[in-house]
């Protein structure tokens, strides 16, 4: 008998109830989110946001937002809205580096750790809480949108849900094989308040967060 | 962290003589008694909150009560996505498994999130003990971890230390050229952290809920340093205790925002991570390999006691220290372990037993506060009587020392003169008579015996010669009908055109 059958062997057998999730009780769940709940709500965690119209006001937001920072080097994602946005070539206007992180291993490593902004786009916004869902994968990498001190997420707005709840209704359609390896929802900045109960903004992830959101129309 | 809970009374009155801790707790409970009631409103007034509070409370029990099917099914589906899971049924076991796992992957610097069960185990000390270099991420964990303490809260490890503090351990410990400005204290830990992060081959982490649904880890954290464990080492390890298990996502985010709420008043956290593996074979970042170890650790044990199940609700927010009066007045080092304040009452007795954690739940004043507050609605009295029952009576599943000979038979003999009235009163007689010899200025001090612990801190009147029934009785036969009539007809207890009459 191993450790985990004198465990089961110990908690016995689960009795015979009714499983008694909430997740009947949410099904009616509005999904669509607000646009204007969630710029309120992302601008009260400390995100910096912003709406375009169009891709070209995009752009000029992105490039404002290089130059206005002194960046150095950027990395941005594989994603095909990045690509579609020509961040590359914003960047490479400004003179700044810009690495798509196309390499393996430690040159790609490398370039995250050195990297002044990141800029992602991300698969979900939560209105309710001001949220950024991100998906990783192998164009939205994890350490992307951790590693540099400034954080530049880009949205559409029919990415906005309502609540979390929305968030767990869509994950939970997805089949096993589809599944990401992990998900992060970002509310703000990485914030401590451990010293004493000071606030310190940007403990260890980004110290920054902007959010463009692409509108609708 | 070797568990010291026996050292309870000598620690507290120590601590209780630390009167600028018991002002700051005290300022404290009072902000955060404000600042956590403004986060529930969220869910409406106290009618709603107490709805979503009794909901949350269910998918516990729910969960609680489905545990071996969770687990096996969390097992399952964890498995499916590239999760390896190891089950440990003590610290010693768990100990082992990460050993193992550290030598198979050459493993010398390892980095951590906070995790309570971490500490339950005593991980860091095993672990520098295998010469692998030990680094937690949490800022306030980081300070402690320099310190040598335990954790003071479960939110915030160094809630307790002031800025000089920090800074005196930081420049001694980390040779941080020596600041009190917080910003830049930060900046410096954030410098140094970053490269053990960066270098790290093992990330350990807690979880806060783990989806039997999916196979997914749920992970919650303001700082950043969860996701750097989870993100950049080769190597993954979380570590979960059998209660962490929990029905589905939707189940998850309901109990995720109230314990966000109730930790820091916050809806989200900054970052909220749900792990579903390790890295896929396309993907450059995260970990190539990652391990879940399900940690028993003596819960299984208490499981099969179903007033103990209710324990095993807790949600760690920490919430019920700020309400408890023990812990406002003496802090967390009495409790001697990772866990303090009530949550310390109700798990330390299961996980260590109740003969070494007695004066956890016999310090309790039973006032219910901390039930009144907690999320999941965990009964807390009604826990500690449990436990207070158990250690007299003793069960298969928590054995305890016997009680001496001299306690059971005064019990025995208190137990035949309550039962007694007219030797009740007589021995009530003779007691106040004896105790009034010891009277010095009208008050009672000091008494010799089994009851000179209790009146080392308290007080007592001259006891008068007649109790309260003889002084009523004696009064009240004095009294004429009319009179008896009107006092009962003040009180209620006749209605008015009745008349007392003479038994």
């Amino acid at each position: 008998m191993n450790s985990r059958s004198r465990i089961f062997a110990r908690l016995g057998k689960s009795p015979a109830i009714p499983c008694n999730s909430i997740a009947e009780q949410n099904k009616a769940i509005p999904l669509k989110g607000e646009l204007n709940l969630f710029l309120e709500k992302a601008k009260g965690v400390g995100a910096a946001v912003a709406t375009a119209q169009n891709l070209n006001e995009l752009r000029s937001l992105i490039a404002d937002t290089i130059v206005a920072n002194k960046t150095r080097s950027v990395v941005i994602t594989a994603e095909d809205l990045i690509s579609d946005l020509g961040v590359a070539e914003i960047a490479g206007e400004q003179g700044v580096a810009c690495d798509i992180c196309s390499s393996s291993g430690e040159e790609y490593r490398k370039q995250v750790f050195k990297a002044d902004i990141g800029i992602s786009a991300c698969t979900h916004a939560i209105a309710e809480s001001g949220s950024v869902v991100i998906c990783h994968n192998q164009y939205n990498r994890r350490l992307m949108s951790l590693a540099p001190a400034h954080h530049l997420c880009i949205l559409k707005e029919e990415q906005i849900l309502a609540n979390r709840f929305s968030l767990a209704a869509i994950l939970n359609e997805q089949k096993h094989q589809e599944k990401f390896s992990a998900i992060t929802i970002i509310t703000g900045v990485s914030r401590s308040a451990d010293i004493a109960q000071h606030t310190i903004l940007g403990m260890h992830g980004p110290r920054k967060i902007s959010i463009f959101v692409l509108l609708a129309n | 962290m070797k568990a010291h809970p026996e050292d309870f009374k000598r620690t507290a009155l120590q601590e209780l003589r630390n009167e600028h801790q018991r002002s700051f707790l005290s300022q404290m409970s009072a902000l955060n008694r404000v600042r956590r009631g403004q986060a529930m409103e969220f869910f409406g007034d106290l009618k709603d909150q107490s709805h979503v509070r009794e909901k949350a409370a269910q998918i516990k029990i729910n969960a609680i009560n489905r545990l071996p099917d969770l687990l096996a099914e969390f097992e399952l589906n964890a498995t499916q996505n590239g999760v390896q899971v190891l089950w440990a049924e003590d610290a010693a076991e768990a100990n082992q498994l990460i050993e193992s796992l550290v030598k198979q992957y050459a493993v010398k610097i390892v980095t951590k999130g906070k995790s309570m069960l971490s500490e339950e185990i005593d991980l860091n000390n095993c672990l520098e003990d295998l010469g692998v270099s030990v680094f937690e991420g949490d800022l306030g964990e980081f300070i402690v971890q320099q310190r040598g303490t335990p954790p003071f809260h479960i939110v915030g490890p160094a809630i307790n230390l002031s800025v000089p503090e920090i800074a005196a351990l930081l420049h001694e410990k980390v040779k941080m050229p020596y600041t009190e400005d917080p910003l830049q204290m930060a900046d410096f830990v954030r410098d140094y952290l970053r490269q053990k992060f960066e270098n790290a081959e093992m990330g350990i982490s807690g979880v806060n809920f783990a989806i039997a649904s999916s196979g997914s880890l749920l992970l919650v954290e303001n700082e950043g340093n969860i996701r750097w464990v989870t993100s950049a080492p080769r190597v993954q390890v979380s570590l979960m205790s059998i209660d962490k298990v929990c029905p589905t996502l939707e189940d998850a985010m309901q109990l995720l925002s109230l314990l966000t709420l109730n930790c820091t008043s916050q809806l989200m956290t900054s970052y909220t991570s749900i792990i579903n593996g390790p890295r896929k074979a396309e993907e450059l970042d995260g970990p190539e390999a990652m391990y879940v170890i399900i940690i028993d650790n003596g819960r299984s044990l208490a499981y099969a006691d179903e007033e103990c199940r209710d324990a095993m609700r807790c949600i760690r927010c920490g919430r019920c220290l700020w309400v408890c009066p023990i812990w406002l007045r003496v802090g967390a080092y009495p409790y001697g372990w990772c866990y303090s304040g009530p949550l310390a009452s109700i798990l330390s007795p299961l996980l260590l037993g109740l003969d070494q954690t007695q004066d956890l739940y016999e310090a309790c004043t039973l006032c219910g506060a901390c039930q009144e507050i907690c999320p999941v609605k965990i009964p807390h009295p009604e826990l500690i009587e449990h436990y207070r029952q158990l250690k007299k009576t003793g069960s298969s599943t928590f054995p305890t020392k016997p009680v001496s000979l001299i306690e059971k038979i005064g019990f025995r003999l208190w137990a035949k003169v309550v039962l007694q009235t007219k030797l009740y009163q007589k021995s009530l007689t003779l007691v106040s008579t004896i105790m009034n010899l010891f009277t010095r200025d009208g008050y009672i001090r000091h008494l010799p015996g089994p009851v000179k612990g209790w009146f080392g801190c308290r007080d007592l009147p001259h006891l008068p010669k007649a109790s309260f029934h003889q002084r009523w009785k004696k009064e009240w036969k004095s009294q004429s009908l009319q009179a008896k009539t009107k006092v009962l007809k003040n009180q209620a207890i006749l209605r008015e055109g009745d008349s007392y009459e003479q038994p």
